[in-house]
Order: C-alpha cells, then structure tokens, then sequence
C-alpha cells in the first residue's frame, strides 16, 4: 500500500474512474494541457486523449452547463472549477439544471457528473480563493455534497461519486493536497457514511474536510488535561451520518461542530438543531459551534492567521461544553 | 361570582392527577382551608383546602377521574356578586389553593406572598438544569430543585443528579446501618424515609448540626396521612404467636412440586386473612365518616416496598381466590407497585392490609392501620422456639409473631380477637387454606 499525496489520490481516482468506464470525461480550464491548477489532473490527456480530457475556455457557466448536457445525453463528466469562491458563475447549471433534472423530467434522465472543486483558507489567496461554501449546496435537494479529509478518502469517495447516478459536488481543501496518507485503491467508500477519527467518551467533536485535522491536534492537546474527546469525520455533507452523530452523542452527551466556513447559516447550525431535534434528552451541555468569523477572508497574512480556525479554538470550545456551557 | 376550581401542579414532574374524592357536594358551603376534594399522584393522595370561604356550586370531573394538570374539575361562587371573572383575575384564583397545597408539601417556598405573588412565582421555581440532567432525575424521581448545581449560573448537570444520587444512597445505608429505633421498622419505610436526608459528615470534633432539606412529596403526603391516621382512630394492638410447623411443610411440598407459580408465606398469610373475613363478615367493614361501612367482598390490601415508597394495592376477593390465583394476582400487583403502575381504583377498597416484615429479622411488627382501613396485620419473622409439649418435654416449635391492629370504634378486643385466631388457625392448619371456602357458598348466594 503506497503513501500518496491527497492531489494524487485524486488523480488516481479519476484516472481509474476513467479506465474503467469510457463514458466518463474530465472538463475544466487547464485540466488537460497544464494537468490543473494543483496537478489533480496531471497525466490524464496522455493517457486517455482531448476527447475525454477537455481543457476549456474560461466559463464556469457554460463548462458545468455543457457537462449537465452531457451527463443527460449518458457521458459522466467530472468538472474542474478552480476555486469554488467561481461556482457563483455557474450556479443556474448546478441548481436550477443539475439538481432538478431526474425529478422534473420523471426520471428520464439523471445527471451523473461531479463538480470537483477546492475550498478553504490559509494560503494566502485572497477573499475571491478562499470561501467555504458547501452549505449553499448541501441546501439544494438532489446535490450531493462530498468533503473527505484524507487521501483513503479522496480516493474512495471520488470513485464513488463518479459511480453515483446523480450530481455530486466534491469538494477538496486546497491546505490537504500536500497531505500524505496511504491509499488502498480496494476500499470503497459510501457516500453519508461518516468515520470515526478517534474516539473518546466525553465530548464529540463533528467536523469534516481541513479542520478534522485541527480537531485532532486539539483532541491531542485536551487527553493531556484529562478530557477524552471522539472526533467524528463526517465525510459527506449531504447527505450526512445522523446516526453515526445521534449515537457518539448518547456516548458523550456533548457536542462541538466545527467548520471552516463561516459560522452564521453554517452547516454546523443545521448539525447543532438536528441533534437537539433529536437527542436533546442526550445532551448535558449546549451544543457549540466553531467556525470563521462572519467576514471575507483576509488576503494579510497576518489577518488571516487570525482568521483560521486553529486547534486552540476548538480546544476552547470543548472546555466551554464541559463546564456545561456559557 | 363563579369560579374555576382547576387540577392542581403538585410537583415538577405532575402532569395529571386523579379526583380521589370530593369531601363535600354541589351546593354545600366551605369555609377557608376546608378541604374540597383529594388529588391522588402515584400513591399519595393530597387535600386541597380551600382558599376562602365559598359554595361548591358544580362537580366537572367524578371521582376516579384522570384530569391533566390545569383542566378545569368543577366551579365555586364566592359569594360576591357579578359573572364569571375575566381570565387573569381567575387564574390567579384558582391557582391559589395550588400555591398553598405546594407550600404545605414543602415542595417550594412561595413564602408569604399573596396569592397573585405566588402564582407569578410559580414559574420562577423553573430550575436551571440540562436535558441530560432532567432526564436522569425523572428517571429516578429526584426533584431537581434540591440538587445542587455546578453549571453556569447553578445549572444542574448530569453528574450532579448522579453525585446526589449517590449521596442519598449512602444517607440510605448509614440510616440502615445505625441502631437507631427508626431501622428497626423496616416494613414501615415511607415513615422511615421521612426521617431522610442527605448526610453531613461532621468536622473533627464539631458538632453535627446536619442539612436540613424538604421532604419529597410522597414524603410529605405520606407524614401528613400516617399522622392523621394515628391521631384520628383509636387503635388497639393484639399479639399471638401461630404455629406454623405445618404451613412451611406444605408450602415447601407444593413448591417442590415445581408449580406454576412459588408460593411464598405471604400467599399464605394473605389467604388466611381473605378467609378470616368471609368467615366473620363484620370484621370486613371501616368506619366511614361516622357510619359503618360493610363489603361484600373479602378484599385484603398487601404492603408492597419499593424504591417510590410505600405502596398498598388491594387483592381482591382474596377470601375465595385459589391460592394459586392468589399468589399470581398478588404478584402481578407487587410488580405492577414496584414499576409504580398502580391505578388508583387498584389501592382502594379492603378492611384489612397485610405488612409483612418477615424477610427482616423482627419478631413482632406493630403497624399502623392503613388509612381509610379498619385493620392491619403485622406480621413478623419465623423462629424456633422450645416449647413444653403435653407431657411437659421440649418440643421444637416454628412461630411467627403476628399483631393486629384494629380500629377501635369498630372492633372491641373480643371481635379483634376473633378474626385474629380465625386467621392463626388456617395459618396453624394450613391444609384447609387449600380446600374451597367453606363461606363461598352462602356468598355466592349475593348476600
């Protein structure tokens, strides 16, 4: 089993999504020639030739609108759109088109495409290459919205959204492709199947993408004072592993969500009032919520360390819930 | 004016009650603290007093009727001219024989405050706590304003219902364990558990003035009724000494037999009193409210423990049940007691309960009669003993210590006496507890 880089777990997944299914194409600017903006895609075009590797022209509307028409026509085109703060420009496709498809049209046609996209801060790329904004997705029926942390996961949730009969909107954090881990192209994954990333008996920590790292460190940094913290990798965001949530908490009967993206309207909202819907009679402590400040991301360096969410926030946070809340 | 008379909160956790009883009719008049009806939660039935004086004008909900918390059971003028009062005004009068019932259980302190305070601080006695929390003390029937909280603004969280818990249960066993009189009257343990407080352990050397805390409802209800009941019927005690050789030699035989249901020596005691009662009819009667009052039925109510408190469900027709259907009806209320599933038609009825104190080692048990009852049988632990045989030898004898006690102004030592051999005969010649009643047939004629 080889130690790869998250990018090339990516790659390797399209790559095998490719081989093993002619009807699957990748789209997007720079995909082909230049191999992508963060090499995801490098390779493809010697392998697989210009019509399955499709560099486009600089139009996330009409690139993610020419892939919903191919998927409808039976293609499973995988689009690149460089940063997601650019999917602004391709929102009718997405959820007017993408989303809509098999239900309006009874089931006659499905959309089977993924829209690859990388999220996240930290890189200095400024308040236009920086948003999170999965939870504008996560909010449409008929998206699916995938997250993964690691390079297992990457790989394994790719190829199952590029399996996946409808639009999946699978997002990378640009921070994680850097990110070694070892891959096993044999494991399969399920899309809303969340993954316990270490367990722990006194408060859960829910968080996907980027910050399950920073929920890690900080869980390393709580069992010194004595406080066992469950970290629960969602994995998927819509849909997401209610059970597997529902079921740490009557463990914990605690809970702090974490996300990078903002706070206000988060996922981590619709999380925290999902849990007291359901579990309230679980809980010993208000439900937190750690996510960035309601603001654009700051291009400074010095601003936006301030900015992201470190492991000394998440930490606070738990510390917070233990003592049974504000 | 016409008044609503509304079913009372009496605890954090009420959600309904039951009418017991209304102590007065429709057009009767009542003076203040007079008590109108009786409210029954778990167990416990409570005594609404009355919070001026007033005339019952209707009845909404009968006795025996289930009545959720704030539903309105009937409706009193006071006296004063005009129609129905306008909503807040009347809210806050009919919530005021509530605010005065919780303040006399010592549920909460409303204090001093006129009755529209005390309604106003009804809501304020809300106590801070987490869903968890209130969870675990519903399950275990803590009332959480007595719980200490260590949150945020005194919060009550989990663990601090758990560190009470376990705080009460070492109070528990320290009582147990003290030679004080207390312990030794086990089969009384709602009047023990009055006693009941978190312990305080002392300082070196200090003196140990302890924690005072309020008792729990059931508590409280059941202090008020145990005290009414010794206050208010002159009792009277017999003691005797059954042979029972014979009866733990059957028992054993027949539960060797691997029945369908074990037969335990309260089945026993329970048949014999059911039959005592079929044999002498007037002993199966109660002082009433200045009548007397016969049944029909030998119904005999068995003192069941549980972690609730105590409990007294009514065997019905305990005089003509087989043993077998004795035993099972008698197991299904013990169990139905101890889950606190009890109706209150199922605690109702009966002359006499059995207490039996057996299990503990108690040679005789005086117990207080059950209220609403006529009688009660204490009934203690079996011992060997040497006694002279006829010819004056020792002969080894099995005894249990039973003492009745009995209502005064409708038993006299002679009656008290008869119905007590009656029952220590078929305990002594047990074989006949086994064979149809021979009462059953006059009774099956509807006497």
């Amino acid at each position: 089993m080889a130690e790869i880089r998250y990018m090339e777990a990516i790659n390797r997944a399209l790559q095998d999504g490719m081989a093993a299914d002619e009807n699957v194409i990748v789209m997007g600017e720079d995909v082909a020639r230049a191999g992508g903006s963060f090499k995801a895609t490098r390779g493809l075009l010697d392998k697989f030739g210009a019509r399955r590797v499709i560099d486009t022209p600089i139009a996330e509307s009409t690139i993610v609108s020419a892939a919903v028409g191919a998927a409808m026509t039976g293609l499973k085109p995988v689009v690149e759109i460089m940063f997601m703060d650019f999917i602004t420009l391709a929102m009718d496709a997405m959820v007017n088109q993408a989303a809509k498809a098999r239900f309006m049209f009874g089931g006659q046609f499905n959309v089977p495409m993924v829209l690859r996209t990388p999220h996240g801060g930290g890189l200095n790329a400024g308040p236009q290459h920086s948003q999170c904004l999965e939870a504008w997705f996560a909010h449409v029926p008929g998206l699916k919205v995938v997250c993964p942390s690691n390079p297992q996961d990457a790989y394994s949730l790719l190829r199952a959204a590029i399996s996946d009969p409808d639009p999946v909107v699978f997002i990378e954090h640009k921070a994680l492709y850097g990110k070694r881990g070892e891959v096993d192209t044999a494991i399969g994954a399920q899309i809303g199947k969340a993954r316990i990333a270490r367990p722990g008996r006194d408060v859960t920590i829910v968080t996907y993408g980027n910050t399950v790292h920073a929920s890690l460190q900080a869980a390393a940094q709580l069992a010194g004072e004595n406080i066992e913290v469950e970290v629960i990798d969602l994995r998927s965001l819509q849909p997401w592993d209610e059970q597997a949530v529902y079921e740490s908490v009557s463990r914990t009967h605690r809970v702090v969500v974490v996300h990078e993206a903002v706070k206000s309207f988060g996922s981590g909202a619709e999380i925290a009032a999902s849990i007291t819907e359901n579990v309230f009679y679980e809980l010993d402590a208000p439900v937190m919520r750690v996510g960035s400040p309601f603001m654009p991301v700051p291009f400074a360096t010095s601003l936006e360390a301030q900015y992201v969410i470190k492991p000394a926030d998440i930490a606070d946070a738990v510390r917070v819930t233990m003592a049974g809340g504000r | 004016m016409k008044r609503k008379l509304l079913m009372p909160k009496l605890g954090l956790t009420m959600t309904e009650g039951v009418v017991a009883e209304w102590s007065i009719q429709p057009g009767a008049a009542f003076k203040t603290d007079d008590t109108l009806f009786v409210v029954e939660t778990d167990k416990v039935a409570n005594e609404m007093p009355a919070e001026a004086d007033g005339v019952l004008s209707e009845i909404v909900a009968a006795v025996g009727q289930t009545v959720a918390v704030g539903e309105i059971i009937g409706y009193w003028d006071d006296g004063a001219a005009g129609e129905e009062s306008a909503a807040p005004a009347d809210a806050a009068a009919v919530t005021a024989p509530q605010a005065l019932a919780v303040q006399a259980s010592g549920q909460q302190a409303a204090g001093s405050q006129a009755p529209a305070a005390a309604v106003a601080a009804a809501p304020a006695g809300r106590v801070r706590s987490s869903p968890m929390a209130r969870r675990i003390a519903a399950m275990e029937n803590v009332d959480l304003a007595v719980v200490p909280g260590s949150g945020p603004r005194s919060a009550v969280r989990a663990q601090d219902v758990r560190d009470y818990l376990e705080a009460r249960a070492g109070a528990a066993a320290a009582m147990a364990a003290a030679p004080a009189p207390a312990a030794s009257a086990p089969a009384l343990p709602a009047a023990a558990r009055i006693g009941a407080a978190v312990a305080c352990p002392a300082g070196e050397g200090a003196i140990d003035a302890g924690i005072r805390s309020k008792p729990s409802l059931v508590q409280a209800a059941t202090a008020r009724r145990l005290i009414a009941v010794k206050q208010q019927v002159p009792h009277f005690y017999l003691a005797v000494e059954a042979e029972v050789s014979k009866l733990l030699a059957l028992r054993a035989e027949i539960n060797a037999q691997d029945p369908v249901v074990r037969l335990t020596i309260n089945h026993f005691v329970v048949a014999a009193v059911g039959r005592a009662l079929v044999d002498l009819p007037e002993a199966n009667a109660v002082w009433a409210d200045g009548d007397i009052l016969r049944f029909h039925s030998a119904d005999v109510g068995v003192a069941v423990n549980s972690e609730r408190g105590l409990f007294v469900p009514v065997l019905r027709d305990a005089g003509r049940l087989g043993l077998n259907a004795l035993a099972l009806a008698g197991n299904r209320l013990v169990e139905r007691a101890r889950a606190g599933a009890l109706t209150a038609p199922e605690m109702q009825g009966g002359a006499i309960t059995v207490s039996n104190a057996g299990m503990f080692n108690v040679k005789f048990m005086t117990p207080i009669i059950n209220p609403g009852q006529a009688m009660i049988l204490g009934v203690g632990s079996i011992s060997k003993q040497f006694r002279p045989d006829a010819e004056g030898r020792p002969a080894l004898t099995q005894e249990m210590g039973l003492v009745l006690a009995g209502d005064h102004r409708l038993l006299d030592g002679v009656s008290g006496l008869r119905f007590l051999s009656r029952v220590t005969h078929y305990l002594e010649q047990p074989l006949q507890l086994l064979l149809g009643h021979a009462g059953a047939k006059g009774a099956h004629d509807g006497n």
